[in-house]
């Protein structure tokens, strides 16, 4: 009895099992706008965790890793959203809150949805591909700078340009870089630089950079303009973007040919540096120099070895062999030139001796005479000198004119019979 | 005819050119006389790029357009 008059008693099981009956049926499906604040992304999981509040309340709120990466933007503190979602309660804390399937930004988080979605666009159009960027010149002659003439951007830019590569022109372009014609100011200077170009009223341009200094995202709007991007693009010279700081991306950044986080650095991204180029050429002079000068030794060294190789002197060694062969030979030559010579010579005396013997002079000598009569001519009957002689007799008539040779002198006879 | 081209050559060439030759230098297969016309032609560009390196002067133009349109370029400041 006395059971009856008591309180039901729930545990506290019980009673957040009833809650989260009650809630998640009857808020199974709830449209919910309010600012995001205390955003956190679970680094491991990846889910989202926030809060969304108006000026007098606040409610948690989950976005899982399965939703949210469909996001096109990443939601920040501050930003205005609906949320299409459910009412969960987390039974173990006893705490309920929003499940959010979509998100929708509101304000200027729809500036940065617009971002994401022509981001996306421009991407899928292949606007951002690798393959489409042109290489920035390494030492640019001529380069423009498309910017506000007035501001520290442009200073910063011409300071760092100056110290870094002081051999390049820089050409100014004045754009407006913020506000309403913005966008087409810019589209503008990048035509008609590349019109100048064309015309060659300006030198050929290696490189441009399109800056603008920081500033809210809104000041920063222009760069994420579609038709800037696609004249970007089309551009065939090189460009390179340099808007905002560092944490600022834009459309722009993605479609150029380079980003440089602020316009200083592209300062120092376009140009090389004067200084590492005095180094190079400091090392190239000492290497050239040092190169040059060891072929020069190897080759030196090389003919010293070949002069001496076994194999470069066996010609030499040849010619010498001849050499001594035909000294040989000649040697040879000459002592039977001069053994015929001699032998010839002792044959000639001998026959010179035995000729003696036999010489009429030497039989003169021995007693022997020559008879010589005078030669008629049978028809002239004419008379000569002794001169033919007489070797028979009979060929003497008597009375008949003879001369005699003896060995000492001549006589004169005549025959007597 | 070879000092000329040397002379009308951007920064960029002549010194792409110092690199190039000082790779072939690098390499087994040049000749002497190669070797000797390569050296002779770094050190031209060599004085070349230093010449140019140490009188540099940055030039800043301003490139304005009238409201008809024309162009003018002149010095900025």
């Amino acid at each position: 009895m006395m059971q009856e008059n008591l309180p039901n008693i729930l545990t506290v099981s019980e009673l957040n099992s009833y809650i989260k009956l009650l809630l998640e049926e009857n808020f199974s499906f709830v449209h919910l706008i309010g600012e995001i604040s205390n955003f956190k992304v679970h680094s491991a999981s990846g889910h989202y965790y926030f809060t969304l509040k108006d000026e007098d309340s606040q409610i948690s709120a989950v976005m899982w890793n399965s939703r949210n990466s469909a996001l096109l933007f990443t939601p920040q503190d501050g930003i205005q959203v609906v949320i299409k979602g459910r009412i969960t309660v987390y039974g173990v804390r006893g705490s309920y809150q929003v499940e959010a399937w979509e998100m929708i930004p509101q304000g200027a988080g729809d500036l940065q949805l617009r971002f994401e979605q022509l981001k996306q666009k421009l991407f899928e159009e292949g606007l951002f591909d690798e393959s489409q960027k042109q290489p920035i010149p390494k030492y640019p002659e001529n380069v423009v700078i498309v910017t506000s003439r007035t501001g520290a951007v442009l200073q910063d830019f011409i300071k760092i340009t100056k110290r870094r590569y002081p051999i390049i022109n820089v050409y100014l372009y004045h754009v407006q870089v913020q506000g309403s014609g913005a966008v087409e100011n810019i589209i503008w200077a990048i035509k008609d630089i590349e019109k100048l170009c064309r015309f060659n009223e300006i030198p050929k341009i290696d490189t441009i950079v399109i800056a603008r200094g920081g500033g809210s995202p809104e000041d920063l709007w222009t760069f994420n303009s579609e038709k800037l991007a696609r004249a970007i693009f089309a551009c065939k010279i090189p460009i390179v973007s340099a808007v905002g700081h560092e944490i600022d991306y834009t459309i722009c950044d993605f479609v150029s040919d380079l980003r440089a986080p602020t316009p200083s650095v592209a300062a120092e991204l376009i140009t090389p540096n004067i200084e590492e180029l005095i180094e190079s050429l400091d090392k190239f002079s000492y290497f050239c120099r040092s190169f040059v000068q060891n072929k020069f030794d190897n080759l030196r060294n090389s003919i010293r070895e070949i002069q001496k190789s076994y194999y470069f002197n066996r010609p030499k060694d040849t010619i010498y062999g001849f050499f001594q062969q035909l000294d040989e030979v000649s040697k040879g030559i000459e002592i039977a030139v001069k053994g015929k010579f001699s032998n010839l010579k002792n044959q000639v005396k001998l026959y010179k001796r035995t000729l003696h013997h036999v010489s009429p002079d030497n039989n003169l000598k021995k007693g022997y005479a020559i008879i010589r009569k005078k030669i008629e001519l049978d028809d002239l009957r004419l008379q000569f000198e002794f001169n033919k002689i007489v070797t028979r007799a009979s060929y003497l008539k008597k009375e008949e004119e003879v001369e005699i040779e003896f060995h000492d002198n001549k006589k004169q006879a005549k025959i007597i019979k | 005819m070879a000092r000329k081209n040397i002379q009308t050559k951007t920064f960029e060439e002549s010194f792409s050119r110092l690199e190039k030759i000082l790779e072939t230098l690098e390499g087994d297969d040049c000749t002497l006389e190669e070797t000797i016309k390569l050296y002779e032609e770094g050190l031209t560009l060599t004085k070349v790029c230093y010449d140019r390196l140490n009188n540099a002067e940055l030039r800043i133009k301003e490139i304005n357009k009238s409201i008809k349109g024309d162009t003018e370029i002149k010095d900025y400041k």
